[in-house]
């Protein structure tokens, strides 16, 4: 019964949608009709550039993502463990956290050219520093009572690291990751809509602004939006089977 | 005066020599609030002693202690250690809470195989080892099932296995009922007695439960309210292998309010 409800959800915004653009309320400049841009969507899932574009898309998010986490888990995990590196990095990564992403667009095309590289640093980057933060509160959160059981059994240093205290904080890694995957898809979007490139859902955007074609501005807009909600149901469904024993 | 140490040292498996520890005070004064004052006892091998005490009197602290997870202010532990390869004894302890102490994320058998993974390489090996102690609980059926999904006297029972099947000079046991009920405890106690028997282990028991002290033990050792100091020993010498017809004998009865007696002077 629960597809009831969500079906007549999506119907309504349409609906809604609909009455806005016929009834004039909003400019057809700015909103175009839902089957204006249902016609756009069918011609553009029929044209190979549009495949490409979410391709490549989603490949940068996701490499941007991988390196970015790989780094962030690393770097959490040692300042988690050690109180010293805690101390050494702790007001970095706070600082750098706060910097926003987009105001180092013009520092990572300098030193990583305009090309993919700099995109997927930029996405590497933003992610590294959610994973580092949310890693580390995942070692802190481990059970004091874990780690002495473990103790007792003559569990130490990386052993402990490992089969304990990596595991207590996956629940964090993973809420991370979830988070670090849509920051990589804005970072990459932005990127590509500024940076500039041959291919990608945001040159798409910016491309189609140019020629005033409003309708595939929102064909290009509801494909990042299914794309950032499929990895986040993918992580999501990952994540429940991974860490099945989570509060339990 | 070597044969002295070495016949010392196989008469008590644990022995405590004017132990003190006392922790900061809370109010951040520069007085230190003592928990244990020189305290002194032995516990022959293979003994089974229960610790009985009001709450707060530093009971956990004196396991901890034993265990090496706390460092005292003075005076010293010694245990014999029958295992070379650590520098410290194999303690197997057993907490209160089974949920934080145990893995969750592992399976039954995982959680008691923790406790070989550095002694035993094989896993076959471990394997077998492991499933023969949750054989002597009767928990075999469960062995491949998460640990998250046992009721808690199972959980407790897979701790007391880990704890055994680590081979450890010494078993400490930090009220492991205390989350259980009535008849989960007498069943809990009953397979911790069997294995206990077969294996010969060294044990140091808390607890809050006068029955629980008494039915387990070969002696029941009273603490006084903070610091901890012994009040007195007390010599359970029913007969084993315990049964639970023990409970309602007048034997029981006189022990237990012996302990009582000392308990309340």
């Amino acid at each position: 019964m629960k597809w009831i409800y969500r079906i007549s959800g999506i119907v309504s915004i349409v609906t809604l949608w609909g009455l806005l653009h016929y009834f004039h309320i909003v400019s057809a400049l700015v909103l175009p009709s839902p089957t204006e841009v249902l016609f756009s969507l069918m011609t553009a899932y029929q044209d190979i550039v549009f495949w490409q574009d979410i391709f490549y898309t989603i490949l940068r998010t996701l490499s941007g993502f991988s390196i970015g986490t790989i780094a962030g888990i690393f770097i959490g995990l040692i300042m988690g463990y050690s109180e010293k590196m805690y101390d050494m990095l702790e007001f970095i990564v706070d600082f750098f956290r706060s910097i926003p992403a987009t105001a180092l667009f013009p520092l990572f095309m300098i030193a990583f050219g305009i090309e993919d590289a700099s995109k997927i640093a930029l996405a590497a980057w933003t992610c590294a520093l959610v994973m580092t933060v949310n890693t580390m509160s995942g070692v802190h959160s481990a059970k004091q009572l874990r780690i002495k059981a473990a103790r007792t059994l003559h569990i130490r240093g990386m052993t402990l690291l490992r089969k304990i205290i990596v595991p207590e904080a996956l629940p964090h890694i993973a809420a991370g990751a979830r988070i670090a995957l849509s920051l990589a898809l804005i970072v990459i979007i932005v990127t590509e809509m500024f940076i500039g490139t041959n291919e990608g859902l945001g040159k798409r955007i910016t491309e189609k602004q140019q020629i005033f074609a409003i309708a595939d501005i929102y064909v290009a807009i509801i494909t990042t939006g299914l794309i950032g909600y499929a990895l986040n149901r993918c992580a999501l469904a990952i994540e429940k089977r991974a860490l099945h024993w989570h509060g339990k | 005066m070597t044969l002295e140490r070495v016949t010392f040292y196989t008469m008590a498996q644990v022995h405590v020599a004017h132990l003190s520890k006392s922790f900061p005070a809370e109010n951040h004064s520069k007085q230190s609030a003592p928990v244990i004052h020189d305290m002194n006892f032995s516990i022959a091998e293979g003994e089974f002693v229960s610790i009985f005490g009001p709450n707060g009197s530093g009971k956990s602290t004196l396991l901890s202690l034993i265990a090496g997870l706390e460092t005292p202010d003075s005076g010293e532990i010694r245990i014999l250690s029958a295992h070379s390869e650590y520098t410290t004894p194999k303690i197997g302890f057993v907490f209160q809470n089974y949920n934080e102490s145990m893995l969750p994320w592992r399976t039954v058998r995982g959680n008691v195989e923790l406790a070989l993974e550095h002694t035993v390489s094989s896993s076959s090996e471990r394997k077998a080892i492991a499933m023969s102690f949750l054989d002597k609980v009767g928990l075999t059926h469960v062995a491949e099932r998460y640990f998250y999904d046992l009721s808690g006297g199972m959980k407790q029972l897979v701790a007391i296995c880990r704890a055994f099947a680590y081979e450890p000079d010494v078993l400490l046991l930090d009220e492991p009922f205390s989350a259980l009920d009535f008849a989960t405890t007498r069943k809990v106690e009953m397979d911790l007695l069997s294995v206990w028997s077969e294996k010969k282990k060294t044990a140091l028991c808390i607890s809050h439960d006068v029955d629980d002290a008494v039915f387990l033990a070969d002696k029941v050792m009273v603490l006084s309210p903070r610091p901890a100091q012994i009040k007195g020993i007390i010599t359970i010498d029913l007969p084993r292998p315990r049964t639970m017809a023990m409970f309602t004998s007048p034997e029981f009865f006189a022990l237990r309010s012996q302990v009582l007696e000392l308990f309340s002077l």
